[in-house]
């Protein structure tokens, strides 16, 4: 035995191998290892002595009964592997013994071969498919109700701002005619027709007039704009003066103007109505403009 | 239990493998209150001492047919396994992240002994009756002699360990370890 293999076995016995070298001397240990010679037993025995020397000393009581209990334990583990096992072998028996796919019957007709069970294989993508072209027609469905539907609330809004309108104007056209149904509850009343007398603007118009009342409506039409500075003024014209009857703004969407409180004048006293265009702002005294004149027809 | 008393270790131990758990329950008298004071001396604690005990039944309970039958020495299998638990034990404490995982094949690689096929056998009476001899044989050996042997044995130093700790060049101390392992044979066997 060489020095080198007895400091090995020395250092084995004595149980300072580190990890390494322990799993190289244990492998050549299991591969024969006859180097060692027999002395490796005889230094285990020698080594295994030095506990003789410690003062002997029993475990706990409980400790045999924990040791017990550990058994039973690792016994229970055990037959659950082994059940585990007997169970898993079986099932692969059972595999092993399953029934062939085709099956004569006795009068050695042929019969059709047993499907294989591919059912629940197929049964799950069949039904996402189906799922899939349901929610697909679905959604196709839904697009085209969307679509409809806009299609509808856009008319029907269209409509109601048609609608909204014609109230609107009808409305306005009642307010506007208001004042003349209005007017036309007086007595007494008479009708001035007026004519164009400014080359400029072609313009005419009907006022109805109720001198009892000291009230009159005038309508007119007028080819052309007024300025913003320009208004129209109204007036009765006598033998001995011009007398002021009112003024009105001009608004090409009105239909009709009341002018009150006009003063009273006897009848037969008018010769003319006219209504000229006045200016807000006066800059320099400039000559009166009459758009109209007429008589009480 | 007086019929198992009178078993021998060997008669025990073909018991255990039939599953026979008096025989177990027989070895553990026999055995617990040597190997209890084994483990407490290298863990030095009571309670892990006690785990210690409780795994050295179960790796006996559960891995017997580890056990090398031809040999007739369940003492030397027992000792090796309790101390090599208690050193594993205390080298998993020191060095948590460095140990290996603890399972069937680590159990088998460096907790259950090989023991040599041509090892004389033992038994813990026939131990007890040598103790005395034994004794003396130690204490023929210098202090150094003594110190490896504690450091290896008790302490689970290894041999770059115990170079280290000495601070004896690795080969001396391979070599001191040796002489120490033989001086103990020698002086057991000139008794």
């Amino acid at each position: 035995m060489t020095e080198e293999v007895k400091q090995i076995i020395a250092s084995y016995v004595l149980g300072c191998l580190d990890n390494k070298n322990l799993a190289q001397f244990v492998e050549y240990i299991n591969h024969g290892g006859k180097d060692t010679e027999a002395e490796l037993g005889e230094l285990q025995n020698i080594v295994s002595l030095i506990p003789t020397l410690l003062s002997f000393e029993n475990p706990p009581d409980y400790l045999k009964d924990e040791v017990a209990q550990k058994i039973l334990e690792s016994e229970y583990l055990t037959r659950e592997l082994k059940a585990n096992e007997e169970l898993t072998n079986r099932e692969e028996i059972k595999v092993i013994e399953s029934p062939p796919l085709i099956t004569k019957s006795t009068n050695t007709k042929i019969e059709k071969p047993i499907a294989p069970k591919t059912k629940k294989k197929i049964f799950f993508p069949i039904l996402l498919i189906v799922m899939m072209i349901f929610m697909a027609v679905a959604i196709i469905w839904f697009y085209f109700q969307n679509q409809g539907m806009i299609q509808r609330l856009v008319s029907a809004e269209k409509k109601i701002r048609l609608k909204t309108e014609e109230i609107k104007s009808t409305r306005k056209i009642l307010n506007e005619n208001m004042i003349l149904a209005e007017f036309m509850k007086n007595q007494n009343l008479r009708l001035v027709e007026f004519a164009g007398a400014d080359s400029y603007a072609n313009a005419r118009g009907k006022m109805i007039i109720s001198l009892e009342k000291g009230e009159a409506v005038l309508s007119f039409s007028i080819n052309g704009e007024l300025s913003s500075d320009e208004y129209l003024k109204i007036w009765a014209l006598t033998k001995r003066s011009e007398i002021y009857l009112g003024q009105i703004d001009f608004n090409p969407v009105k239909y009709f103007y009341k002018i009150e409180k006009i003063p009273a004048i006897s009848e037969n006293e008018i010769k003319l109505f006219s209504i000229t265009i006045e200016k807000r702002r006066v800059v320099e005294l400039l000559p009166k403009r009459i758009l109209m004149t007429g008589k009480v027809r | 239990m007086s019929k198992y008393l009178n078993l021998t270790e060997v008669e025990l131990i073909n018991k255990i493998k039939r599953k026979d758990p008096r025989a177990l329950e027989e070895l553990y008298d026999r055995y617990s209150p040597i190997l209890f004071p084994l483990a407490k001396k290298i863990v030095n604690d009571d309670k892990k001492s006690e785990n210690i005990l409780v795994k050295v039944f179960l790796i006996l309970w559960n891995r017997v047919e580890l056990f090398p039958e031809n040999t007739h020495n369940l003492y030397v299998w027992l000792v090796y396994i309790t101390r090599n638990l208690s050193v594993d034990h205390l080298r998993r404490k020191l060095e948590p992240t460095e140990t290996k995982l603890y399972d069937s094949d680590y159990e088998k690689k460096f907790i259950i002994p090989i023991l040599d096929s041509k090892i004389d056998p033992l038994d813990l009476k026939t131990a007890l009756e040598i103790k005395p001899k034994f004794d003396e044989a130690l204490n023929m050996l210098d202090e150094t002699q003594k110190q490896i042997i504690h450091l290896s044995f008790y302490e689970g130093f290894t041999v770059d360990e115990i170079s280290e700790k000495l601070f004896v060049p690795i080969q001396k101390i391979r070599q001191m370890i040796a002489d120490s392992v033989f001086a103990l044979r020698n002086n057991l066997l000139s008794e």
